[in-house]
């Protein structure tokens, strides 16, 4: 068990790089990334990986990931934020990188400026602390403003929506931040 | 005069919390005390286990009531707070709460879902569990809700779970929870998501309860969550915790089907009174 999650560790490590790789040479996106997925095809069943990521559980940083870095660069590939389960997986492996700038991306403009190195930071420990395994089997399609909203449980509790603003599914929330505690 | 005797009693009965035969949702006992502590359930997926399959292993750790999700706001989720699955519990002689996330964005939505669940034939009781949304102006949402379940469904056993540290959290209206929804009240003293001593975290919280002044019986909850250093909180802390607290307190929560060690845990937990 230990091997299998060390072993997922190191392959969404590649993933991750190769994945920040491409996306800092990428200019526009390529057109198999532009089409969003319905949520509703694309959410995993209960207790599952998705066929194409990592489960999100084997994403909790180590404690030797390196520092958050807030320097500027390319945007997200729309690929990484092509469904709301995509967006969190893409945040999950974010977080395990250390890499502030473009995690603040996976959520909404108006959201932005709360992500902070701090909330980074107490992000990043949290969810080293409890599995992330949003209930999307009962998440709630809504619209807002226009577009749709997927509103999910992330840890049981407080929904999180997430948006999708021209086929990025951007979050509403800092989702990963502990609440109510103390 | 017998018979106006009963008639009475049963009348005072209902009106006290009701009796587990007759009242649906009412069936906590006035008085009741678990045999055992109490473990919470998000949803059965996330344990990995099927609803019959966590309730053995409930059983066989010796757990003595557990709390479903049955949903949250407005939605009841009828595919899986349902008798049956209430049922592989109840049969194995656990008493069943039925507990919801709830926030005052649909009070009266909220209160016919709450109701829904509180009807599922076998439940003991229904826990609302209301947090940040509620802090703030929320007062009179919240005797709304509980006033609302009450009217709904005469004589359910109505509680509310909250924030472990009250004291932290001055415009949470507990005051409203506690005297409207106020059977028990379940705080999360969380002392291992917190990175506290079990120790520390429960003397501060008990602190702050008697400060706060609330009148619900108190039903302590800790939690296995991982510290803020990712270290699993210890099976010693854990029944310290336990032993400190008999017989109303529980655990968040049936772990996650990918934490083994946790499940492996919940066995060796002190759950008896």
């Amino acid at each position: 068990m230990r091997g299998a999650r060390l072993g997922a560790v190191a392959v969404l490590f590649v993933a991750v790089g190769a994945f920040l790789l491409l996306s800092g040479s990428r200019t526009r996106p390529a057109p198999s990334d532009v089409a969003p997925r319905a949520p509703a095809a694309a959410a995993p069943a209960p207790g599952r990986p998705s066929a194409d990521a990592p489960h999100p559980v084997t994403a909790r940083p180590s404690d030797g990931a390196a520092e958050a870095t807030s320097a500027p660069r390319a945007g997200l590939d729309r690929a990484a934020l092509a469904s709301p389960q995509r967006t969190v997986q893409t945040a999950l492996g974010l977080l395990e990188a250390g890499d502030l700038a473009l995690f603040r991306q996976t959520f909404l403009p108006s959201v932005q400026p709360q992500v902070t190195a701090d909330a980074f930071a107490a992000c990043r420990r949290r969810v080293r602390q409890v599995p992330v395994r949003p209930d999307w089997e009962m998440a709630e399609e809504v619209t807002s403003a226009g577009h749709r909203v997927l509103r999910v449980s992330m840890f049981g509790k407080s929904m999180t929506g997430f948006h999708d603003v021209d086929g990025r599914w951007l979050a509403d929330a800092l989702w990963c931040l502990p609440v109510g505690l103390p | 005069m017998t018979r106006i005797l009963a008639a009475i009693a049963l009348l005072l009965a209902a009106a006290c919390g009701g009796t587990e035969p007759t009242v649906p949702g009412g069936s906590v006992p006035l008085g009741y005390q678990p045999p055992a502590k109490g473990l919470w359930i998000w949803y059965f997926g996330y344990t990995g286990l099927t609803a019959a399959q966590a309730a053995q292993a409930a059983k066989d750790a010796g757990v003595g009531y557990v709390l479903i999700k049955s949903g949250q706001d407005a939605a009841y989720w009828n595919t899986r707070y349902n008798s049956a699955s209430v049922a592989e519990f109840t049969s194995r002689g656990m008493k069943v709460l039925a507990w919801a996330y709830m926030t005052p964005a649909d009070v009266p939505g909220s209160v016919q879902a709450a109701a829904l669940a509180a009807r599922v034939p076998g439940t003991s009781g229904l826990v609302i569990d209301a947090e940040i949304e509620f802090e703030g102006s929320h007062d009179l949402a919240a005797q709304q809700l509980c006033d609302g379940i009450r009217a709904a469904v005469p004589g359910v056993w109505l509680g509310y779970t909250s924030f472990g540290w009250v004291g932290y959290h001055p415009t949470f209206p507990f005051g409203a929870f506690d005297k409207h929804c106020g059977d028990a009240f379940f705080p999360q003293v969380y002392w291992s998501d917190r990175g506290v001593s079990w120790s520390s975290g429960h003397t501060e919280a008990m602190q702050m309860l008697e400060a706060a002044g609330l009148k619900a019986p108190v039903w302590l909850i800790q939690s296995n969550d991982d510290t803020p250093q990712a270290t699993s909180p210890a099976t010693a802390d854990l029944n310290a915790f336990f032993d400190l607290t008999p017989p109303y307190s529980s655990l968040w929560e049936f772990p996650s089907s990918t934490e083994s060690a946790k499940l492996a845990q919940v066995a060796q937990l002190h759950w008896k009174n």
